[in-house]
């Protein structure tokens, strides 16, 4: 109650400060030689005047002005006269930004007809860099167009001389371009400039309220990452953080390895960068994503039934664009976090502007700088790993210091030899490694008669490439070729020496694993414009290989390679015509190697516009079939890694899901609600049989494989006001799968989460952001134990035996935490300087990761033990400072 | 124990070649800081593919027969369990193994200091073997005095250091250092399906600690019914 307060408070602390009246005031100064920004600022404090600009550079413009008894617009005029800059008032703030014309860059069409058909770009006008998936609308009408993954679009709808093209893109202002200045061209050039100041930092753009209106696509959500001035998390800058603010996408598993959507693991979310898949999704455990945030441009978030173009996992994909260089100028950034520290480079190659190189790494100091924030984390994720005795923590710093560190390194190239095509080359690589020793002694020798020295040596890494040419062969036609390679290792080393304190016997107990992946994605599409329709259809292959070898003490137990091929062609068709009713049918045929069968995947989704810009109704509908499952998850206490299993040739391990949504999306004014119902057949789940002990029947793997189905609702409320952005989420959900064969029934999802509340406030005030995330979730489900009973053996021995409840059938308590971040950026000569503090969990909410049950020996025998229930926390306060440097 | 969830109660039972069902208990588990096992009241039938059958007699404490109904090996059984108070069929399947017989024993009598023989080694016992993939051998060795008397050597009582685990190979060779009294001594082999192995070695906890599941094979319901054959030969050991 006190906490509640307390946020209150604090809100409405936030709010209050920025609600003013602003009168008409006169401006008597003079400058000489000064920068615009510092005028700026030394206008906006004497005379209390809101402006919203970008410091950066605006800070590059110096000059000398005198202001005698005029108006701050009359100001601004004179001082942005000679600039490229202008000026409009919005919500009592002068807003200054970088007017570039829209049609600067465009081709005239020599026979001046008026073409119905107009081609472009959309692009950054301070880096020219394109911006994937913008949006184009036509005012008062629901005509909307999206760009590609380009930032290209096409617009085939004749525009009257009194229509006005929107264009938007997330974290960039809004801009009005008059039809009449694009008619007659084929080809436009529009330049968005970003809002750093004086809009949201991070727009989320939900189905219906932009993205409805052009794509069509129930399920999608936007996010730029680049506009994130401020983020969630655990002291680093994260994207995956930043899309749990969205409904269905869980936020209480505190990981940020890969996105668990809509009940199902994460297994189940693609995550595919520029082209290629990530199967390395996550850095320190989990702690936060491996994909650097300072190298995504855009990210779309699909949840459940997509495109046909779009398959491979059951419940969504994670579409990453990552970012271009500069092609204006060179430019480079430095970040500083409590773990580690990241630098970004970005320049054009080429005089003429048609191409850039962007280089982004980033690695962890964590083997020679202890930072608190590190050594928290660490116990935190570590201990929940490993095990030594019911009460007793592993002791990690101070006499067996941890050595580990990971890193991520990114290469983009990008080419645009016409203005026809575009290639571009993306590499990246990551990696994660941890060695680390610690030891079990035993003060009593007789229970627990061993000395026990662990040593755990491990390591998982990525590396990625994407080759991707588009080229425009008409404005009515276009095709893209993308060739994306992954392969994804994971390694484990444990050496563990035991000390025999009754028989003075020392022995030494190692296990190796190791497993490779190796994944190619080839695809070829071609996008087609015709009377009206929209036709999207492409041919992809996609060839998988996974292996694993074990080792133990000598011994190989297991050395398997298994390689899968799919091959999918996809076709998809949207009508343009009908201005409210979107109906976008599909089909994704998709062919297995090692089943040799092919599967049909029919895919229809709709979007109905009942009331003009204001009430869509939507559905969507269709199978997805995946073909490969993470049957493994990286496993410090069980000393594995990730291992992906391939489905075999019998079909076992082949996940189908049936999915349908229905739901609507309001929006009016600055509101946004929308809704989305689900629900799910799935055959195939799979479930880890680790999880309660043996089952009933002997199975040859070491998990069930089962039919269920989930149902639930997403709900998303936002509102952007001045310069507050507040987002509502909640979930509300159920998992059932049966597995038969082992007689259970309604067995919950690992990750089913009943209930999930989650609000999101963001504040901008001129220099500093603020941020405030706030979530709740019901329990997630666990595995009991119920106890013991004795068997007597037929030699009259007594095995103690414990009793597992049914799979998943108690729940942990509900989890809860605030996160508040502050931010506050300042340009120090030629350099932005932005420094952000952060809070994770600030009430300090003691949260349960899971329950583990340790045996403690009451005696020398085996059999003579109690059972102890040990919860596993999660992280809980964790303050953190980042720093970053731009020039 | 705190937040337990009840589950079905528990049926156990040994049905062992060429002899009675044995250990045949049906019981909840109540939970209240420790664990305890209360006796529930159900019918118990078994039946066997030669169609004979016999309903067991609740003791109040297990169920027994006082019928002649003897295990057979090779014979397939079904315990078959009605509690009409929960309103709960359980049952199990159960496949006995064959029967094994000794084809060499070297050793009826052990002399730790003989003169003739004054390696380590005692003697060869070997038997009948099944089919390895679907059978294999448990061994005990206990000593069969009332007031047994060590060997005065040493190393002594080595066999339950060598033999911990499920043997494969329808033999053993004994050493005298597996003995470590004197007198006589009873060893039985044992063979087991080889689910069954989990039972006969189970170990809760692994090297570090977490608890591991044991097996289980009733069929709507919680327990293991187990199947087993066995020859026992002695052994007189002396000084």
């Amino acid at each position: 109650m006190r906490t509640s307060r307390l946020i209150i408070s604090l809100i409405f602390l936030l709010v209050g400060s920025v609600v003013s009246s602003q009168t008409e005031v006169i401006i008597q100064e003079e400058f000489s030689d000064f920068r615009v920004s510092d005028v700026l600022q030394q206008l906006g404090e004497k005379y209390q005047i809101n402006f919203a600009y970008d410091s950066f550079q605006l800070g590059k413009i110096r000059g000398s002005w005198k202001f005698d008894g005029i108006t701050p617009a009359q100001a601004l005029k004179m001082l942005l006269a000679e600039t490229t800059f202008v000026f409009k008032s919005l919500d009592e703030t002068y807003v200054i930004y970088q007017e570039r014309a829209p049609d600067t860059d465009s081709d005239q069409d020599q026979s001046s007809e008026v073409s119905a058909i107009v081609s472009g770009e959309i692009r950054d006008s301070y880096s020219r860099e394109l911006l994937p998936f913008a949006v184009l609308t036509i005012a008062n009408s629901s005509c909307a167009v999206s760009a590609n993954s380009e930032g290209q679009f096409t617009i085939d709808t004749a525009l009257n001389e009194s229509d006005t093209l929107e264009v938007f893109f997330v974290g960039y202002e809004v801009k009005l371009i008059p039809a009449r200045e694009i008619r007659g061209k084929t080809f436009v050039t529009i330049y968005l400039s970003e809002t750093r100041n004086f809009l949201p930092d991070v727009m989320i753009t939900a189905d219906g309220v932009s993205f409805l209106k052009t794509g069509y696509i129930p399920g999608l959500h936007v996010l730029n990452p680049s506009a994130l001035n401020v983020t969630q998390g655990t002291g680093e800058a994260d994207v995956m953080r930043a899309a749990q603010i969205l409904p269905g996408i869980n936020a209480t598993q505190e990981s940020s390895n890969g996105l668990f959507i809509r009940g199902s693991n994460n297994d189940q979310t693609q995550i595919s960068f520029d082209g290629f898949n990530l199967y390395h999704q996550d850095h320190f455990f989990g702690a936060f994503t491996s994909v650097n945030a300072n190298t995504v441009k855009a990210m779309n978030i699909h949840k459940g039934i997509t495109e046909a173009r779009f398959g491979g996992r059951a419940a969504g994909v994670v579409e990453i664009i990552g970012r271009e260089g500069n092609l204006n100028k060179s430019a480079g950034q430095v970040d500083i976090g409590p773990l580690s520290v990241g630098a970004v480079f970005e320049a054009p190659i080429d005089s003429s502007g048609k191409s850039s190189i962007f280089i982004a790494a980033r690695r962890a100091f964590t083997k020679v700088i202890f930072s608190p924030t590190y050594k928290s984390l660490f116990n935190t994720t570590y201990n929940a790993a490993v095990v030594t005795s019911a009460e007793k923590g592993t002791q990690t710093f101070g006499t067996n210091d941890p050595e580990f560190f990971f890193q991520d390194f990114n290469i983009k190239l990008s080419y645009r030899p016409t203005r026809k095509d575009f290639l571009n080359l993306s590499l990246y690589t990551s990696r994660d490694q941890l060695y680390v020793q610690y030891a079990d002694s035993s003060d009593k020798e007789l229970e627990n008669p061993h000395n026990i020295s662990y040593t755990d040596e491990n390591y998982k890494k990525n590396a990625g490439a994407s080759l991707r040419w588009g080229r425009t062969w008409k404005n009515d036609w276009s095709s893209t070729f993308v060739a994306g390679f992954s392969r994804f290792t994971g390694s484990f080393f444990s050496s563990d020496s035991i000390n025999d304190l009754l028989f003075q016997t020392d022995s030494v107990r190692f296990t190796s694993e190791l497993t490779v992946l190796d994944d190619f994605d080839g695809r070829f599409e071609v996008n087609r414009k015709f009377n009206g329709h929209h036709f999207v259809s492409g041919l992809q292959v996609n060839t998988i290989s996974s292996s694993m070898k074990k080792n133990e003490v000598g011994a190989i137990l297991n050395d398997t390679t298994r390689t899968g091929i799919i091959v999918s062609a996809y076709l998809s068709e949207e009508n343009e015509t009908n201005e409210r009713l979107k109906i976008k049918p599909g089909v994704r045929v998709n062919y297995f190697s090692k089943t040799s069968l092919f599967y049909f995947e029919p895919r229809l989704l709709i979007q109905f516009e009942l009331i003009k810009k204001t009430f869509d109704l939507k559905a969507s509908a269709g199978r997805i079939h995946q073909f490969i499952q993470r049957t493994q998850t990286q496993s410090l206490y069980l000393n594995t890694p990730d291992y992906w299993w391939i489905a075999e040739s019998s079909g076992k391990g082949i996940l189908q899901s049936d999915q349908l949504m229905l739901g609507f999306v309001f929006h009016k004014k600055n509101w946004t609600f929308d809704v989305e119902s689900y629900y799910k057949l799935t055959e195939g789940n799979i479930l880890n049989r680790s999880l309660f002990g043996n089952s009933n029947v002997t199975v040859d793997l070491p998990f069930l494989i089962g039919q269920g189905r989930a149902f639930g609702a997403d709900f998303l409320l936002s509102k952007d006001v001045k310069r507050h952005h507040m987002v509502l989420s909640y979930s509300i959900m159920k998992t059932e799968v049966n597995f038969m064969l082992y007689q259970l029934k309604n067995v919950p999802e690992v990750f089913d989460q009943r209930h999930e509340l989650k609000l999101n406030y963001q504040l901008n005030l001129k220099r500093w952001d603020f941020s405030l995330f706030w979530v709740f979730g019901s329990g997630r489900p666990y595995t009991p134990v119920l106890g013991t009973y004795n068997f007597q053996l037929p030699d009259g021995e007594i095995r103690k035996l414990p009793v597992y409840g049914k799979p998943n059938s108690a729940r942990l308590p509900e989890y809860h935490r605030l996160d508040v971040t502050a931010a506050y950026h300042f340009v120090l000569g030629s350099t932005r300087i932005n420094i952000q503090a952060s809070v994770f969990n600030v009430y300090n909410r003691i949260n349960i990761r899971d329950i583990q049950y340790l045996t403690l020996r009451t005696s020398s025998n085996a059999n003579d033990f109690t059972i102890s229930k040990r919860s596993l926390r999660m992280l809980g306060f964790l303050p953190s400072v980042n720093l970053k440097f731009n020039f | 124990m705190d937040d337990l969830i009840r589950e079905g109660p528990i049926l156990t039972a040994i049905l062992e070649a060429g002899k009675k069902p044995t250990g045949v208990r049906y019981f909840e588990m109540a939970f209240s800081g420790e664990t305890t096992e209360k006796h529930r009241s159900a019918e118990i039938r078994i039946i066997g593919d030669d169609h004979s059958s016999v309903e067991l007699v609740n003791s109040g404490i297990d169920f027994y027969t006082d019928e002649n109904f003897v295990i057979q090996s090779e014979g397939e059984y079904d315990i078959e369990l009605n509690d009409t108070e929960m309103g709960l069929r359980s049952s199990a399947h159960v496949v006995i193994p064959p029967a094994i017989h000794l084809l060499v024993q070297e050793l009826d009598t052990v002399i730790i200091n003989d003169p003739e023989n004054t390696t380590n080694h005692a003697g060869l016992v070997q038997w009948t073997s099944p089919d390895p993939d679907l059978y294999s051998f448990v061994v005990k060795l206990e000593n069969l005095e009332q007031n047994p008397i060590e060997i005065n050597q040493s190393p002594t009582g080595q066999f339950q250091n060598r033999f911990t685990g499920p043997q494969l190979e329808p033999f053993l060779n004994l050493l005298k250092s597996d003995f470590q009294y004197l007198g006589n001594h009873k060893l039985t082999v044992y063979v087991i399906d080889r689910q069954f192995e989990q039972m006969f070695f189970f170990d809760a906890a692994d090297l570090r600690g977490i608890l591991q599941d044991g097996p289980e094979n009733v069929k709507d319901g919680n327990g293991f019914v187990a199947g087993v054959s066995s020859f026992t030969i002695e052994i007189f050991i002396e000084e």
